[in-house]
């Protein structure tokens, strides 16, 4: 099992997407309340992620939405450019995240993972 | 009867649904959905008709593809993850990852659709995206 062990005070990681032989640093949120993982159109048009499928999709005070969906492949950043090994396939929404952000880990991804929040200690232990 | 959050939404959406979507952000005006979604709410694509879906990308045969065929795929395929590119079901996965990267490695750049076969689809709830 890997722990990785990351400031608690800084709202933002650092991940890796990967499509193929690309790959793009991006700054991503953790999103307890999102369903799913959600990533910027123009990111997943800079990095040719292929489109696999169509999801509805909601926001608070909005009407469902049908949105594309697209297969990535994703690493946790651990430091000044240094990614976890693991990488973890994803189908992530194209749609943009309200937070100045690239990258919205939604429930999907959080599911197979472990999260410890130290706030006092200034610590996010991710295991998985 | 069972009194699931599920089978409140089912029935409510059975009740109301007509079948049609005038585009992607209608799908409350046209009774479908209500648009005070509750988390686990579910729509039946059964209902939906994609070829009413406006958008660029919209994947329609193969979503026309899920539909038309969703009785058998339930019958044998209940849970696991179809591969369509067109009209033609590729093939079943057991997990996304399989399936995803099939699809990737066989039809790049093609319009296709990997979907989990189930009855019912959630409705992501995601909260802080833009308009």
């Amino acid at each position: 099992m890997a722990i990785h062990r990351l400031s608690a005070s800084q709202p933002y990681l650092p991940v890796l997407l990967i499509v193929e032989k690309k790959m793009v640093e991006a700054v991503a949120l953790i999103d307890t309340g999102a369903f799913m993982t959600a990533i910027r159109p123009d990111l997943i048009a800079r990095i040719g992620a292929q489109q696999i499928g169509f999801e509805l999709f909601s926001q608070v005070g909005a009407a469902p939405r049908l949105e594309s969906t697209h297969y990535f492949n994703h690493r946790l950043g651990l430091g000044s450019q240094d990614f976890a090994s693991q990488e973890f396939a994803v189908e992530a929404l194209s749609v943009s995240p309200a937070s100045p952000c690239d990258v919205l880990i939604g429930r999907d991804l959080l599911s197979r993972w472990v999260l410890a929040w130290d706030g006092p200690g200034d610590r996010l232990l991710i295991s998985y | 009867m069972a009194d699931r959050p599920e089978d409140r939404e089912t029935r409510s959406l059975n009740e109301v649904t007509t079948g049609t979507i005038k585009g992607p952000a209608s799908l409350a005006d046209s009774g479908i959905l209500s648009t005070d979604l509750l988390p686990g709410t579910f729509v039946d694509w059964r209902t939906i008709d994609p070829s009413t879906i406006e958008g660029t990308n919209v994947p329609v045969e193969e979503l026309q593809t899920y539909r038309e065929n969703i009785d058998e795929l339930l019958r044998s395929h209940q849970g696991q993850y179809v591969l369509i590119v067109g009209r033609e079901i590729i093939a079943y996965f057991e997990d996304f990852e399989s399936a995803a990267k099939h699809a990737e490695r066989e039809f790049r750049g093609r319009s296709l659709l990997v979907k989990k076969v189930a009855q019912f689809q959630q409705v992501h709830r995601i909260g802080g995206m833009m308009d």
